[in-house]
């Protein structure tokens, strides 16, 4: 059961996986949707960094980038995809099996 | 880094309640039903005004959603959005806000039905109010991890503790109990937004 559990790892999503996109997709998880200075302000990444991960999950498939202004400011806003949902709570499972049956 | 990825749901949620807006906007809604059970307490027994919370009360808490909603996006969208970020949260599906409807209303009748079954309750209805608010506060309080959402609805039940024991009437003892839920949030709110508007600013315009 334990050698079945570890493989879960290894097969872990890992454009999720990274620390920073994980973060990323967390958060957006539990909204509609979100924009870039709200992401920037709860992950504490810098702008260029925050930017290339937005952009490594809109090419994955699981992130949707609008950009527009909000009066004469502007404004980028985020969601994640279904599929992006999906990998997401596929994600979830795969590490709680993981950690899961470490800790047993 | 587990913990940190489970707590980013409830942090995405708790946002909402950064700026202190909520508070200060559910702070208006109890003040105007200690002003609907106040009314109703000062006219004398008999007027058309003494039954006045049975009319008012359902206007006062569906409208008064309605409009805190509409008001509370509006602004937000001048206040906090450009400040530290937009967020929209997921509406509810269909069968959740029917369930949530239904449960309400069953809740609303069985009151009722207590309070005419049993009319020496009335006399308690002060401390009933503050107990449901005091587990209505505790619930969001534990939801967003945020202890200041807590305070007013204990404060609520203290408040309406005392004018049950101080066998007020029914609706200046609702009165009070809302009058001080709405002075705890108030003031809970208002010192939240001043900190909020101290430590953030307004990004400059592109």
């Amino acid at each position: 059961m334990a050698g079945n559990d570890l493989r879960h790892i290894a097969e872990v999503d890992r454009v999720i996986h990274e620390p920073a996109r994980l973060l990323i997709v967390a958060l957006l998880s539990a909204v509609r949707e979100t924009d870039f200075v709200f992401l920037q302000g709860q992950t504490g990444l810098t702008k260029g960094n925050l930017s290339s991960h937005l952009g490594r999950l809109e090419q994955a498939g699981y992130l949707r980038i609008n950009k527009g202004f909000r009066g004469k400011i502007p404004q980028t806003v985020c969601s994640l995809t279904t599929e992006g949902r999906a990998a997401f709570k596929t994600y979830r499972a795969q590490m709680r099996r993981a950690v899961g049956g470490a800790a047993g | 880094m587990i913990a940190q990825v489970e707590q980013a749901p409830r942090r995405a949620f708790r946002y909402w309640f950064d700026d202190g807006l909520v508070e200060i906007g559910v702070d208006l809604l109890f003040l105007a039903l200690m002003a609907l059970f106040a009314v109703e307490g000062l006219a004398p027994d008999g007027s058309a005004w003494s039954g006045f919370s049975a009319v008012g009360l359902p206007v006062v808490i569906i409208g008064g959603m309605a409009v805190l909603g509409l008001a509370l996006r509006a602004v937000k969208e001048r206040l906090t959005f450009p400040r530290t970020g937009y967020v929209a949260y997921p509406r509810p599906a269909p069968a959740r806000r029917i369930l949530a409807g239904v449960i309400g209303a069953g809740v609303s009748l069985a009151i009722v039905w207590l309070l005419a079954a049993r009319p020496s309750l009335q006399l308690a209805l002060g401390a009933l109010q503050g107990a449901a608010l005091a587990i209505i506060f505790l619930a969001l309080s534990l939801r967003t991890g945020l202890l200041r959402l807590a305070i007013p609805g204990f404060v609520a039940l203290a408040a309406g503790l005392v004018a049950t024991f101080a066998g007020l009437q029914s609706s200046q003892g609702s009165a009070i109990t809302f009058g001080v839920a709405g002075a705890t949030t108030l003031l809970s709110g208002s010192l939240v937004l001043a900190h909020y508007l101290r430590t953030t600013a307004p990004p400059a315009e592109a």
